[in-house]
């Protein structure tokens, strides 16, 4: 077990306490603040060569989001950090009673390329706010940022309580061979099971961020123009490549013809009449990703882009329609800048269909009128929704951020995340006094001391009539 | 297979129907349960009588009156928990309705204990409906009579397709756990919490294991050990020793151990008289498989009081015994029975080493005059949930979520973290058309002033 050493010399550090002060663990945030701003050349350059990321999207989704998580939490840990004193029962009117907020112990973080800085980070700040030892797991698949984390990160955390492993599936599965005491997973729904059933040998709890296909329903009666770049910017954002991106459009036949042109010239607005040379468009982080998406471009019919550069790993912003729920593009999560649209009649068969898939990770519906945005989001189930708009739902830290079903368990971001990778511990502290009130319980047992018990103990509704 | 596909079918097209997912619909159900509970107070103790031993007045206290407070409690608060939760916005969503929506999960599987085996089913169940899932219940087979019981009963009061009951043993749990549903809570030990959690992984199901574990009870030399004594003979040995949260073993000072001995003795006089095997309130050991396996942890053993007992009835006397060693057997598992070990320890520090030397108990007590002491072996250890200066209150208080941690589990329930763990919280983020300006700022072409801002 290659691995056993460190997680063993974590587990020690752990067991030490030294995570526990605040000021420790504040101290740490700050490094990592410092790591941010230090390194962030190296952030913009590392994530440009790995995904064509240009320095626009890194400052907002690698860099801000990061930086907001931090001051979310450094303004808050002291508060989230308190005991949570609660209502007390009769019975306890004289104790203490409290949730205390204990580290779970030794956390390991696996994280995927697509952000490939937030998405290890972000966790990173939680697991360290709630005073845990981590080990980050960060990608393989998106190599510069990987090494750019593992040779710098190390220099800014406290190396006994902090570690950065790097490797495959390989790595990854000897890694998971370890006890610990939280793993948070950022990936895919077949990884995410390997990484529960791997959990489960040591009853090791999880959060699963995955993913799905995210629908987006837009109703005919709706501002086709904003709804056009709203949805074309959060599709196109990272070339694609985001878990929460509107995966497929559903719409009437009349509303596609609109759409049609607005989205070509949202696309035209962002990226220029050849996104290849707009600085502000990614590309596809690997060889494997971009066959896989250039194979589904044959489902339906190319309306926008379609243009491919292998070399570069470039695929256009592209619109399919004529699209079919049996077409490759429908059987899987995208994750690439395609958009494909299917046509149905009316909202009601459009509700049907996103009930009839998975649950996924967001749902997005699109209408001028409230009542349709509200049907969307009562009649079906998602991790987040976001009505007219996308994306947005994320970037609030007082927001948790987490699948359903097949789209993930758990949640995460601002004091979500401090509570995900805290166990929420029930205390109570007593008097040794007043023993005479414990008397009713004690054996041998009465009618007359069950009487006692009910009314001390009892809760009761509010519409009963008491003396409380 | 197919009997259990068509069951958890039945339950999920019912759950697709909608029709527990008004609030209305949730408290009429919760309400027919507590009638169930009013109604058929005697069956339900008769049952528990039978499986083990239970007398009247200890079944309602221990069962019963849980379970009641829970309903009325979830019955009161239910319209709060489900409110959405309107959050804090920032700049960009100033205008926007930012909320947090409580949703079903969808269908959830509940599997019982035999030890508590009314209120373990029931309180998750209880929990699960509130939250307007539809539910599977698996009682524990190996208390078979309340297992009969609540197969008959449920029915009869609630929504026969969305709340089904499925009987049987190790083989129809396994073939239950083939099925997809959208949360699992199970109470029952780890090695099978291992088992349930595998086959959720499969599925991608969220789960909550109510596990076990030894539960430590430190005795510090500055208490008033009548007190303590009285309190931990109480929580020791209530159910006959067969309760995830009673002290399991006791950690103190070879100079108090023998006082420790001479006031759990006095206790239990006081609590069961001179012939603990006639009187009404002590109950006897589920079956003979656990029967055997606490006998062979008391062999070799120094017994400082106790340790008669009675294989036909499945009995065995409150037994204590003293200078036991870490390695022994009986401090090898759980010890689930009514066997108080005693680990001498000359100090604090070498309690909280032992106990964090050890995997993470589901509760752990302290006992002291000294409040300093106490806050540091709360800040020194981890556990479930833990009491200081008693023993299983912090389990009574509803608004104290109660689970697990590490080996002794993972999630909580109880009073309303059992209405969030079956609940999906649901980020709702709703915009409006207007006020494209501000989004423009996000759109490329990005332009750096625009990052300056």
């Amino acid at each position: 077990n290659p691995y056993a050493g460190l997680v063993s010399h974590l587990r020690a550090s752990w067991l030490s306490g030294k995570t526990r002060p605040m000021e420790y663990r504040v101290a740490q945030l700050e490094a990592l603040e410092r790591f941010l701003d230090d390194k962030k050349q190296q952030i913009m350059d590392a994530t440009a060569s790995d995904l064509g990321k240009g320095p626009f999207e890194t400052e907002l989704s690698e860099i801000l989001v990061c930086k907001n998580e931090l001051h979310e939490t450094l303004n808050n840990l002291s508060c989230w950090m308190k005991d949570e004193k609660v209502d007390r029962i009769l019975a306890m009117q004289l104790d203490s009673a409290f949730i205390r907020k204990d580290p779970y112990g030794v956390v390991l973080i696996i994280a995927p390329w697509n952000y490939p800085i937030q998405l290890f980070l972000v966790p990173l700040i939680g697991a360290i706010a709630a005073g845990n030892c981590v080990i980050v797991k960060p990608s393989e698949v998106s190599k510069k940022t990987e090494r750019l984390v593992a040779e710098a990160l190390p220099s800014y955390l406290d190396k006994d309580c902090f570690a950065v492993v790097t490797g495959g599936v390989p790595e990854t599965t000897r890694l998971l061979e370890n006890k610990f005491d939280y793993i948070f997973f950022t990936g895919t729904p077949p990884v995410g099971r390997i990484v529960m059933t791997a959990a489960a040998k040591h009853l090791t709890p999880v959060t699963l961020e995955l993913g799905g296909k995210n629908p987006c329903y837009v109703s005919d009666t709706c501002d086709v123009t904003n709804v056009a770049r709203r949805v074309a910017w959060g599709r196109f954002f990272n070339a694609g490549q985001t878990c929460i991106a509107p995966d497929y459009l559903l719409c009437t036949l009349e509303m596609q013809e609109k759409l049609l042109p607005a989205l070509r010239e949202a696309t035209n607005y962002f990226y220029g009449p050849n996104p290849r040379e707009s600085p502000d468009f990614g590309r596809i982080v690997s060889d494997k990703q971009f066959q896989r998406l250039r194979a589904l471009l044959g489902s339906g019919r190319v309306a926008i882009g379609g243009q491919t550069d292998e070399a570069e790993r470039y695929i256009a912003p592209t619109v399919l329609v004529d699209v079919q729920p049996s077409d490759p593009v429908m059987q899987e999560e995208i994750f690439g800048p395609i958009l494909p649209m299917l046509i149905i009649t009316n909202m009601d068969e459009a509700i049907d269909f996103i009930n009839s898939q998975e649950r996924p990770l967001a749902v997005y519906a699109f209408s001028s009128d409230d009542k349709v945005v509200n049907q969307i989001l009562e009649r079906t189930s998602s991790g987040g929704f976001c009505g007219n708009d996308t994306l947005m739902h994320v970037t609030l830290p007082s927001l948790p951020f987490g699948g359903i079903g097949n789209s993930g368990l758990g949640t995460h971001h601002g004091k979500f995340s401090f509570d995900t990778f805290s166990h929420l511990r029930g205390c109570l502290k007593r008097g040794m006094g007043r023993e005479s009130l414990n008397a009713p319980r004690y054996p041998p047992y009465s009618q007359r001391k069950l009487g006692l018990i009910q009314a001390t103990l009892k809760v009761a509704r509010k519409s009963d009539c008491t003396l409380l | 297979m197919e009997k259990m596909q068509q069951i958890v079918g039945q339950a999920r097209a019912a759950f697709r129907s909608g029709r527990s997912r008004p609030l209305e619909f949730r408290i009429q159900q919760l309400k027919a349960l507590q009638r169930m509970v009013q109604e058929k107070e005697k069956e339900i103790m008769r049952a528990l009588k039978a499986d083990l031993n239970k007398s009247g007045p200890n079944a309602f206290t221990q069962e019963l009156l849980g379970v009641l407070g829970e309903l009325a409690l979830t019955m009161e608060k239910l319209p709060s928990w489900a409110a959405p939760q309107h959050v804090k916005k920032d700049l960009l969503t100033l205008r926007d309705e930012t909320y947090i929506s409580y949703e079903p999960l969808g269908v959830v599987l509940v599997i019982g204990a035999w030890n508590y085996p009314f209120a373990l089913v029931m309180n998750p169940l209880i929990g699960a409906i509130a939250a307007g899932n539809a539910v599977v219940v698996k009682p524990s087979e190996v208390s078979e009579n309340t297992a009969r019981l609540v197969a008959e009963l449920l029915p009869q009061y609630l929504d026969k397709d969305l709340y089904a009951v499925v009987t049987g043993g190790a083989p129809e749990t396994t073939e239950l756990l083939t099925q997809r549903f959208d949360h699992i809570l199970y109470t029952g030990n780890s090695a099978v919490g291992k088992i349930v959690m595998a086959a959720a992984a499969k599925h991608l199901t969220p789960v909550t294991l109510e596990l076990g574990g030894k539960s430590p009870c430190y005795i510090d030399k500055d208490c008033d050990l009548a007190v303590a004594c009285r309190r931990i003979t109480w929580g020791k040995y209530m159910n006959c020793g067969q309760t995830c949260i009673a002290p399991d073993y006791i950690l103190c000072d070879p100079s108090i151990q023998s006082k420790v001995v001479e006031n759990i003795k006095a206790t239990l006089k006081e609590f069961y008289g001179e012939d603990v095997k006639s009187s009404p309130d002590y109950e006897r050991i589920i079956n003979q498989r656990h029967f055997k396996r606490i006998l062979g942890l008391m062999e070799g053993q120094k017994i400082a009081h106790g340790g008669e007992t009675d294989e036909a009835s499945c009995f065995i006397a409150p037994t204590i015994l003293t200078d036991v060693s870490p390695e022994s057997k009986v401090m090898e598992e759980e010890i689930f029975g009514p066997v108080l070990p005693i680990v001498p320890v000359k100090s604090v520090e070498e309690a909280i080493e032992f106990i964090n030397g050890r995997e993470k108990p589901l509760a752990l007590y302290v006992f002291s005059n000294n409040k300093q002491l106490i806050r540091r072996v709360i800040a020194e250890t981890s556990s479930g949930g833990m009491t200081a200066n008693d023993v299983i209150m912090h389990s009574v208080l509803p608004e104290l979520p109660f689970g697990g941690v590490g080996h002794s589990g993972m999630g909580a329930y109880h009073g309303r973290f059992s209405f969030e763990t079956f609940s999906h919280r649901r980020t709702c983020l709703l915009k409006d058309f207007r006020w494209d300006v501000v989004n423009r700022l996000r759109y490329p072409p990005g332009r750096e002033e625009i990052m300056q801002l």
